[in-house]
């Protein structure tokens, strides 16, 4: 093949310009007219945002993967701010978190200790073996190179520049292999060292250990054992003063929390934030009317409340009806279901924890009391002034015949028609018998009470001053914190003290009433929710004996325990509430004595006039209005007038509720002159048989306080102006008509200071203006664009400088700034993902070209071999 | 032919009815068991009947018994029902009454007795039958007919004879509500209520004010005095039990709902019911509210009163309490009064007066069931005890001390 082969000449490539590429400019001419000069201006190459990316983001890329940099990541070491001892604490914490839990509590196995080594020697209470220099050295089965040497091993061979002497006396370069040389003959000259050292420990401790167990055996250790230990010298203790004592007690107590001590300025002022809190929430529960979760409850709720409790047994074991069903009795058949979501607790049930036969005695004492009850209420009639006397005897002396079991000493409502020697709670005021202890302190630890006769005992033993120590370490030795079940207890102790309260008024002891409502007060602070419902069942017994049916027209008098349970009410719950558990049925059923109770005496023209002034302070603080507080005021100024035609009092269909005998339409009129009693006049001395003031003198004294009610009404009611004329100007008629020519100089003098008051009042709050609803019209209006005069119009472009006078023409134009330039930045980056893609794909094929390249050259010098492979095995020798 | 005229027989053996009823109501059986043995109460002579003295003692013997003593209610309830309340032994009885106006009184209790009788007397337009059965019934028949005009004659006879204090209450009471409907002639009441109504020293004539509406609206009378009367009155509604206002509200919606009545009569009236509202009790505020809603509805004019276009302005309030319903300057005054409401201690009256502030919604409240007193105290009772705020006694400290007991 003598072929000579010339190199092809290529031709140059001349790049084919693709027509669809060509970007065209068309030149606008003036020459002639429509006349279009399209020129090709070329096609278009890479622009220069290209080559500013391979300048920028190309060389980023080039270098990503390839160039890097050493970065310190141990702890803390890069900071300039922090010293060592921080940095050091930091690897610490840092090291801890790395630790391994198991080593958490750093437990010591003790199982491992055999029979042998019963005991461990310690020095100062280390043991022997921790000590650094008694260490007993471990046998090292791999040893491992000191870090200096390989360290030396591994980076340290760099300096290799000097020259050395061989054994050959030849001088040449220090070359590695000597420098291994040398580090493994040193090395195993230090392990020999080591060896060495650690060999003689052995033996020593070895040669101690037997000459040890030889003194052991001697029993010599006993001995020194059982040496006193006196001879010794005394160790000097770890003295631990008071502060490490608590120091150590809160170590553990994590309840505690330290407080800072307060000056008693600080104190002082902390008790006023405190009572401003809670007067804030008081105002708050006035105002709210959150009668939405009390008593408009949804009717599925109620009727899933009712399904739930199912049924109530009503009967008790011996057929019997239980006692708090009589107190439902006299209601009229409703729809509601009174306190569905509640017990109705029995009020006189004197049950205990079901302990033994005292529990059973109880019972059966509920079951006599019971029936007496149920008795007494089937045989209701109109009069039942009568009838209630005699269940309230009736109860009370079933009480006692069953109390007499117990042979506990028995008090009675009503002491004077008793026989017995009970400690009546009237006695226990003065020390009258020999039993009162006056030598005696009262002592420390109570018995919780079981019955009510225990609790009446106890408390008619003291003095009344006493009563609040011996409350006070009652509630001390059974605290509710103290053991389950107190809290209970507390609520049962509260109803007891409610009853034996209930019994004080009925005895009319008023003197001891505010002493038990501060015993009450303190019962009823640990269980407030079973001294609610108690006091809610004592309304719904005090209720069911005044018996205010739908149709009554009077009641008789209200006696002075009635008076004495609002009193009670009033002080232990808020009065001020808008709505309240307690308060509220209470508030509802004084209303109801007030209307009611009858008037046929002057005493108990008293009785209103008291029941007026507890209506009136109990709405002292919420301001509410109550019309009939209005009336009764006008019933008593008509009584302390003389009547005259066209008053009310002789229309004999009026005010049914009052007598018209024995002149007590003019009960309060005064008719011979009289001094007034300079004492506060007990209101239990209205219900007294015998009373101490005549009759005349209880008038003058009602009279004052009559106008002392005025007073007081008038300055709640201050907050009605518009209606202040219409409610008053009745009053001030009839205040004008009283004839005060009997009155001494001071009832006189209150008279004209309350009508004057009255009067100018009436005149100060006289409506002025008629009523105007505030009635808000929406009125909508038409939307009013006021015209734009322009001076220079042109007709021809209207819309010129519009975009001046646009207000917010700025604001567009920087919206539509910003619409570009997101664009803009937009397209950036999709050239730049674009650019990037370009870049890794050329990077690809380059790799790609080059693998294929290496590959082809390897096949080619395979083939050679093959072919050469192939000649030499055809080759014939 | 049926007779007419009926004539007793003298009574042959009271004494023993009487005592008898002095025996007690568990002789009341034996005494009706002696009236059904016999078999003939009733003979006919001609065109005259008379009545045998089986049924004369029987009426002879419970004049004897009233006679003698105050016959509780109770008593006389029972007796009705064993006795009068068949159609023969009602007729005899009535008509025994008409012959002998005075047999039931007595010497202590004048004719208190009478008027417990007459009052629970069944009405004579209810269907009773006779208790006994004999030939002579056919021709004397017990009608309704004939029951009215007796019980009607009997009635009125005694009306004018006079009522004892007492009974004046539920006699009226009766009158109004169910005796007045039975009378064939109504009016002839008229001079009774009248003169009740205008009775001086009492304002109880209020009530006989319903018999007058009645007497205005079935037989054309003419009361003209009647809304100054109501007008006078109206104040005195809460002296009386409020259960008797809380009835008579009922009717007087319905007297104020007229289109008729001018509007002065109106005004007057509605800040006379406004100022009662400011002493009356719960029970009657909530019945009253709703009425004085339905006369703002019914008389446009008058809600001038709640909110005026130009507010005048004025020394004191223009309307005068004790000036007649002409004089009273009612049309220039507000109702102030019902500013006093919005802070009643009950929330119920509160939500009821709302309309008073907001624009009335011209549906007319026909709701005139009273907030009953026993209600308002279940109301109150059920809410719980959950969570239940207590005196606290820090700020009782702070405040001076109520001492409630003390006078």
């Amino acid at each position: 093949m003598g072929k000579n082969k010339k190199p092809r000449e290529r031709k140059a490539k001349v790049e084919k310009t693709n027509p669809f590429e060509l970007k065209y400019n068309v030149q606008r001419t003036t020459s002639a007219k429509g006349r279009r000069n399209v020129v090709a201006v070329g096609k278009p190459k890479a622009s220069v945002a290209m080559e500013k990316r391979a300048k920028t983001i190309g060389v980023e890329v080039k270098r990503q993967g390839i160039v890097n940099a050493i970065r310190d990541g141990r702890v803390g070491e890069r900071s300039k701010h922090l010293s060592e001892e921080a940095k050091a604490s930091m690897r610490y914490v840092e090291a801890r978190r790395a630790a391994p839990k198991r080593f958490k509590f750093n437990l010591e196995d003790n199982d491992a200790a055999g029979d042998e080594e019963d005991f461990t020697l310690t020095h100062k209470g280390e043991s022997i073996t921790k000590v650094k220099r008694y260490e007993k050295p471990e046998v090292d089965s791999d040893p491992e190179l000191d870090s200096n040497v390989v360290a030396l091993a591994n980076f340290g061979g760099g300096n290799l520049g000097f020259k050395m002497t061989d054994e050959d006396g030849q001088r040449r370069q220090f070359s590695r292999k000597d420098l291994l040389h040398e580090v493994i003959s040193k090395s195993k000259d230090a392990k020999m060292i080591k060896q060495m050292a650690r060999d003689d420990l052995v033996t020593a401790a070895e040669t101690l250990d037997e000459k040890f167990k030889l003194f052991k055996a001697s029993g010599e250790l006993a001995k020194l054992a059982s040496l006193p230990v006196t001879k010794f010298p005394p160790v000097p203790e770890n003295h631990c003063d008071d502060y490490d004592e608590i120091y150590n007690t809160l170590i553990f107590d994590t309840t505690r929390k330290a407080m800072p001590t307060l000056s008693e300025k600080e104190k002082a002022e902390r008790e006023a934030a405190k009572l401003r809190e809670l007067e804030a929430e008081r105002q708050k529960r006035m105002e709210s009317d959150s009668e939405s979760d009390g008593g408009d409850e949804p009717k599925s709720k109620k009727k899933k409340k009712a399904n739930k409790d199912g049924f109530n047994v009503v009967y008790d074991e011996e057929g019997n009806i239980k006692g708090d069903i009589d107190a439902m009795k006299i209601k009229a058949p409703t729809d509601d279901h009174i306190g569905a979501d509640e017990e109705v607790d029995d009020f006189y049930a004197d049950d205990s924890d079901a302990e033994g036969d005292e529990a059973e005695d109880d019972e059966a004492e509920d079951g006599v009391d019971e029936d007496s009850e149920v008795e007494a209420e089937d045989g209701e009639s109109e009069d039942a002034s009568d009838d209630d006397e005699e269940e309230v005897d009736d109860d009370d002396d079933e009480e006692a015949e069953s109390e007499e079991e117990e042979s506990a000493p028995v008090d009675a409502p009503l002491p004077a028609m008793k026989t017995r020697d009970p400690p009546a709670p009237t006695t226990s005021k003065t020390p009258t018998k020999g039993k009162l202890l006056e030598d005696t302190s009262v002592p420390f630890v109570f018995d919780m009470p079981k019955t009510y006769a225990d609790f009446r005992n106890l408390y008619t033993e003291y003095f009344v001053d006493q009563w609040p120590t011996v409350t006070d370490r009652l509630i001390k030795c059974h605290h509710p914190s103290l053991a389950e079940g107190n809290k209970r207890r507390m609520g049962k102790l509260f109803r007891f003290g409610l009853r034996f309260y209930d019994n004080l008024a009925k005895s009319l002891a008023a003197a001891q009433l505010s002493p038990m409502i501060e015993v009450l007060r303190k019962f009823q602070a640990l269980n407030i929710e079973a001294s609610a419902s108690v006091a809610r069942s004592l309304l719904l017994h005090k209720r069911a004996q005044f018996k205010p049916a739908p149709k009554a027209i009077a009641r008789p008098t209200a006696t002075f325990d009635i008076i004495a349970f609002f009193a009670a009410i009033g002080e232990l719950f808020p009065t001020s509430d808008r709505v309240h558990a307690v308060t509220t049925p209470t508030f509802v059923f004084a209303l109801e004595v007030l209307r009611l109770s009858q008037i046929n005496s002057v005493q108990s023209v008293g009785v209103t006039l008291l029941m007026a002034r507890i209506v009136a302070k109990w709405i002292q603080e919420s301001q509410k209005f109550v019309p009939e507080l209005i009336n009764a005021i006008r019933i008593l100024l008509e009584l302390s007038v003389e009547t005259k035609p066209g008053d009310y009092l002789l229309d004999p269909f009026a005010y049914r509720h009052i007598s018209r005998k024995n002149g007590v339409p003019n009960a309060l009129v005064v008719k011979s002159k009289e001094t007034l009693p300079e004492a506060v006049v007990d209101s239990a001395e209205l219900f007294k048989p015998e009373p101490a003031l005549s009759d005349a003198a209880l008038k003058l004294h009602l009279l004052r306080s009559l106008f002392g009610l005025i007073d007081l009404t008038v300055a709640v009611y201050e907050r009605l102006p518009l209606a202040f004329g219409a409610i008053f100007a009745p009053h001030l008629i009839l205040l004008q008509r009283i004839d005060a020519s009997n009155y001494p100089a001071e009832l006189k003098s209150l008279l004209t200071a309350v009508t004057e008051k009255l009067q100018s009042k009436t005149t100060e709050f006289a409506p002025r203006e008629d009523r105007q609803r505030k009635v808000i019209h929406k009125v909508k209006c038409i939307k009013m664009v006021d015209p734009v005069f322009e001076n220079d119009f042109d007709a021809t472009n209207p819309l010129r400088g519009q975009r001046r006078l646009d207000p917010e023409a700025e604001t567009n134009k920087l919206r539509k700034m910003v619409r570009k330039e997101k664009r803009g930045a937009m397209k950036e980056l999709r050239l730049d993902a674009k650019f990037l893609a370009l870049e890794q794909q050329q990077r690809d094929s380059r790799i790609r070209n080059e693998r294929k390249e290496k590959t082809n050259q390897i096949l080619h010098s395979l083939q050679v071999q093959e072919s050469d492979y192939k000649k030499r095995k055809l080759k014939k020798f | 032919m049926s007779i007419e005229k009926l004539s007793f027989d003298s009574a042959t053996d009271a004494n023993t009815i009487k005592e008898l009823l002095d025996g007690g109501e568990e002789n009341l059986s034996k005494v009706r068991e002696l009236v059904t043995k016999s078999t003939k109460p009733l003979r006919i002579v001609g065109t005259k009947a008379f009545v045998t003295p089986v049924i004369t003692n029987v009426l002879e013997g419970v004049v004897a018994f009233s006679k003698q003593s105050k016959v509780p209610e109770a008593c006389a309830r029972a007796i009705i029902s064993l006795l009068f309340k068949n159609a023969d032994l009602y007729v005899f009885f009535f008509t025994y009454l008409e012959l002998h106006p005075e047999a039931l009184d007595n010497a202590n209790a004048t004719t208190e007795n009478l008027w417990k009788f007459l009052i629970n007397m069944p009405s004579p337009k209810e269907h009773l039958y006779p208790l006994l059965y004999c030939k002579e019934y056919e021709k004397f028949e017990f009608t309704e007919s004939r029951r009215c005009a007796v019980f009607e004659k009997v009635w009125l006879k005694q009306l004018y004879r006079g009522i004892p204090q007492s009974m004046v209450v539920p006699v009226l009471r009766k009158l109004t509500s169910s005796v007045m409907a039975d009378f064939k002639e109504p009016e002839m009441l008229g001079d009774f209520l009248t003169a009740f109504i205008e009775r001086p020293g009492t304002n109880y004539g209020i009530f006989a004010l319903e018999g007058m509406a009645r007497l205005m609206l079935t037989r054309n009378f003419a009361y003209p005095h009647f809304f100054d009367t109501l007008y006078a009155k109206l104040p005195a509604l809460v002296t009386f039990p409020s259960f008797e206002a809380v009835e008579f509200v009922g009717n007087f919606d319905s007297y104020m709902s007229s289109t008729h009545i001018p509007a002065y009569i109106v005004a007057g009236v509605v800040k006379r019911v406004s100022r009662i509202c400011l002493t009356a009790s719960v029970d009657l505020i909530s019945v009253l509210l709703p009425s004085l809603r339905n006369m703002f509805i019914n008389h446009q004019v008058v809600q001038e009163l709640l909110h005026r276009e130009q507010p005048a302005s004025h020394e004191s309030d223009p309307y005068d309490e004790t000036a007649s319903l002409k004089d009273c300057r009612a049309m220039e005054s507000s109702l102030w009064e019902l500013s006093a409401l919005f802070r009643h201690w009950n929330t119920d009256i509160v939500s009821k007066v709302g309309w008073a502030d907001s624009k009335i919604h011209p549906i007319s409240d026909t709701n005139f069931k009273p907030l009953a007193t026993q209600d308002v105290f279940n109301r109150a009772y059920k809410r719980k005890t959950e969570n239940i705020a207590i005196a606290d006694p820090r700020l009782l400290a702070a405040a001076e001390p109520k001492k409630w007991a003390l006078l």
